[in-house]
């Protein structure tokens, strides 16, 4: 072959690029991808944040759950009448809200999010002109469109949306096999999301490890492109593990296999394992790289680097590698045996470690530094002590006997409230005011983002604060109905969600109105903080220009360990 | 890597051109989805044209790849930064094989927890399952991993027409073995042995894995081969070079990968019985 011609060598001719509609739908640029998957995010939030609003609603009143209980007992009602009520309209309902609120918030909110300010920022950070594959980059983020129109558009088919909860268990998610497409569409969305994931995280996994400029080693990669690409190293790993669960569960339903129904040979408390041993590393998807990006929030208001690069970096391999060794504590009541419960409750404690590595060298970097309170530094501190708050709840619920008293009751889901509000999008609304700036050269107004940051961070406290409580009393969580003493604490719940609420309201409304003003942060460094911190994204313009560096990047790498520390 | 420096000194490397290739293969997918789903429910929902619009789907999906091939073989036979882009791509493909093996992983580990660890995975006694054709099916497809190494190699050293000799009897080897899975699949269903079938429910479990497995396998094979004859059809057009030919590479490693499965899945679904 090497006798024939080969296609002629030329030059790349000049890029020509589209306007308007045709370039958003053409760019591969991962600038404008992030930018995309960034109002995919906020726009899916307002909605999803919505079912959160429907589900308050139903749990304003407890309904009349004593009464039929006392009913039944006096012999006046049936229990077959009281469970109609329970399974029917307002039951059914709430579990679909419930269901696609988790399905929505996970993956086309959370993931999105911090899927959105990775493609911004990494590829700035590591000084490389774009992602190692800028069309699978766009194509990574156009597979989310059909996740969210199957997920969106179950409502509306025959039967209404999933309402399995969004761990979809056998046999509940069996129900309605061949008669209601909702289960299906969640199944098929589940597999486009996943999809999405999986490209997404290959191209982040080549983009660090082949793209880094000259000087870049690994001992100097910035913490958010080493969470990113940690969380893309379980990403790879996790969602072929999700997406062959969810196809058994999908050939059970539609074409007569027994995989996970028990009455054709199938073993529903399989699912359940296979199910966790990607969504507990899921939820380590959905914090490391909130982890590294309020590692260069805390550091760049502290006015001081990192505290502890090495152990930052060994703590989020740390917990990336112990994310795959404990997924069954997400079953303690399942009936396993005892030695695999202990194991699994240890292994849990485990994770506290790394963690606890991470807490106190952020405490440590706040140490002594001159703190500047802006907006994205409220957040940050914020975010901090409710993921402290979340993890002491984490621990409870790892200890096998409280676990089996407090399981699927609302104590779990203030749990992991505290940790993917008040933990992720806390973190998330810190990157926000923190790289918008950047992003697009204006600054969200300082002032209502400190009201913001007060909403958000009372409203969280207060929702899943008395969440905690109102499971420790024994409400069960996925039931639209609870007995009456549950009435005030769910009152104070519903009045937290109202703040969080006003909260994300007013930073949608920021983003709107920064929209329409003249550009405000003109200078390539606006916080002014590149001076300790040496980073990439705050030496070239804002917003970055096309391709982002014409050479080779502009300033020297620093060492990430300065001298004295 | 650090080494790598060549895409900063050059100013034309690494500026992608935008594609319109990744939003219409997606929505070329959708409508292949939408299509099946309204299929399997028989709604009705695209005005009594499911059928027509899950094929049509499926049509474009396969057009709209071709496109998005062709314009990254254009863009990388004008590129500069050789070394960069093969490293990239050797890396993408590896990462691939994980989450391909972790997908596998998760069969087997059904496989494994099912037949091993509880009950109510009953294999039938009655059926016999494989037998020699699929024994020399297995030896076909190690021969034919054998052969697509040795194509590649003549790739490397540039002798073309014994590189197309042993890519086209791979491809044979190739459809061998699907022609054996297939029958073996047809001699299985006449005797009642597949996963609907209720009569036979204290099997469902076991037939239902015995098809994913070999199913999902299958379907490899059968991507493995569209692989290697889009390469063949490449050779022919004279797209290699000894020194640039990823598509040889990706192709011969996704053969091994899938003659790998095969063995794995040969030795626990065929060989070692409870």
């Amino acid at each position: 072959m090497s006798t024939e011609t080969p296609i002629e060598a030329a030059p790349m001719p000049p890029i020509k690029r589209h306007t308007g509609i045709m370039d958003i739908l053409t760019t591969v640029d991962h600038k404008k991808i992030g930018m995309m998957y960034f109002w995919t995010a906020l726009i899916m939030g307002l909605i999803g944040g919505g079912m959160a609003g429907a589900i308050r609603f139903q749990l304003a009143t407890p309904g009349a759950v004593i009464e039929n209980l006392q009913a039944v007992v006096a012999g006046t009602k049936t229990s077959e009448q009281v469970w109609a009520l329970f399974s029917t309209a307002e039951g059914e309902k709430f579990n679909m809200m419930t269901t696609m609120h988790a399905s929505i918030m996970i993956f086309a909110v959370i993931i999105p999010a911090f899927a959105a300010f990775a493609n911004y920022v990494v590829p700035i950070m590591i000084g490389a002109r774009d992602m190692a594959f800028p069309k699978l980059n766009a194509f990574a983020f156009w597979l989310l469109i059909p996740a969210i129109i199957l997920m969106s558009g179950s409502f509306f088919v025959e039967g209404g949306a999933a309402s399995s909860g969004w761990t979809a268990y056998p046999p509940l998610s069996l129900q309605g096999a061949g008669v209601n497409p909702g289960q299906d569409m969640w199944i098929l969305a589940v597999h486009f999301g996943g999809m999405s994931s999986i490209l997404g995280a290959i191209n982040f996994i080549v983009t660090i490890a082949n793209m880094r400029c000259k000087g870049m080693t690994w001992g100097k990669l910035p913490l958010l492109a080493w969470a990113v690409f940690i969380t893309s190293i379980i990403q790879l790993m996790g969602t072929p593990v999700l997406g062959a669960a969810v196809t058994m569960l999908l050939f059970d339903r539609n074409f007569g296999t027994g995989f996970l129904d028990a009455s054709r040979g199938g073993d529903p408390s399989l699912y359940q394992h296979i199910f966790w041993f990607y969504s507990h590393p899921a939820v380590y998807i959905m914090i490391l790289p909130g982890f590294g990006a309020l590692s260069h929030i805390l550091a760049s208001f502290s006015s001081k680097r990192i505290f502890g690069y090495f152990a930052m970096v060994a703590a989020i391999a740390a917990i990336a590698v112990l994310g795959f060794m404990v997924w069954a504590h997400h079953m303690f009541t399942i009936g396993m045996p005892t030695w695999m419960n202990a194991y699994f409750m240890v292994a849990s404690y485990g994770i506290g470690v790394p963690t606890g590595i991470k807490i106190f060298s952020w405490l440590a970097t706040l140490w002594g530094g001159k703190i500047r309170f802006t907006t994205p530094m409220l957040f940050a501190i914020g975010a901090v002590s409710l993921f402290v708050l979340g993890g002491f709840g984490g621990l409870i619920l790892a200890t096998v006997p409280s676990d089996v008293q407090l399981h699927d009751t609302y104590f779990v889901v203030g749990h992991f409230h505290y940790t993917l509000v008040g933990g992720s999008v806390m973190i998330i609304f810190a990157s926000t005011y923190f790289w918008w700036p950047k992003m697009t050269g204006r600054f969200l107004n300082e002032t209502a983002g400190k009201i913001c940051a007060a909403f958000m961070y009372f409203g969280i406290l207060l929702a899943f604060g008395t969440m905690h409580y109102t499971g420790a009393l024994g409400m069960a969580r996925r039931v639209g109905f609870y007995r009456e003493e549950f009435t005030h604490l769910n009152h104070i719940t519903t009045l937290g969600y109202t703040l969080s609420a006003i909260g994300a309201v007013i930073l949608f409304v920021s983003i709107v109105v920064s929209l329409f003003k003249k550009k405000n942060a003109t200078s390539n460094d606006p916080w002014e903080i590149n001076d300790i911190q040496q980073s990439f994204e705050w030496a070239i313009p804002s917003p970055p220009p096309p391709y982002n560096f014409e050479t080779v990047p502009p300033i020297p790498v620093v060492d990430q360990m300065p001298k004295g520390h | 890597m650090s080494e790598h420096a060549s895409h900063h000194d050059d100013p034309w490397s690494h500026v992608p051109p935008p594609s319109p290739w990744p939003v219409l293969f997606t929505g070329s997918l959708c409508v292949a989805v939408f299509g099946t789903l309204a299929n399997m429910f028989e709604s009705g929902f695209f005005w009594n044209n499911d059928s027509l619009v899950m094929f049509v789907g499926i049509f474009l999906s396969l057009f709209t790849l071709m496109g998005w091939g062709h314009q990254i073989i254009k863009e990388k036979a004008i590129s500069h930064d050789l070394d960069q882009q093969q490293s990239d791509l050797k890396l993408f493909t590896l990462m691939f094989f994980v989450s391909e093996a972790l997908a596998f992983g998760t069969i087997f580990g059904y496989y494994y927890i099912r037949a091993f660890a509880t009950v109510g995975f009953v294999r039938p006694d009655d059926i016999h399952l494989g037998g020699w054709p699929v024994a020399v099916a297995t030896i076909l497809l190690i021969t034919s991993s054998l052969t697509c190494e040795f194509a590649h190699k003549a790739v490397e050293h540039g002798r073309k027409s014994q590189a197309r000799l042993l890519l086209l009897l791979t491809i044979t080897l190739g459809f061998i073995f699907l022609y054996a899975q297939g029958k073996e699949y047809g001699e299985l269903i006449i005797q009642g042995f597949w996963p609907g079938n209720y009569e036979a429910v204290e099997y469902n479990a076991f037939s239902s894995l015995f098809y994913i497995s070999t199913g999902f396998h299958g379907v490899h094979v059968a991507t493995g081969l569209l692989m290697l004859i889009l390469v063949w059809l490449r050779m022919e057009l004279g797209h290699f070079t000894q020194k640039r030919h990823f598509s040889v590479v990706a192709a011969s490693w996704y053969w091994h990968f899938v003659d790998v499965v095969w063995v794995l899945l040969f030795i626990s679904i065929y060989v070692m019985v409870k």
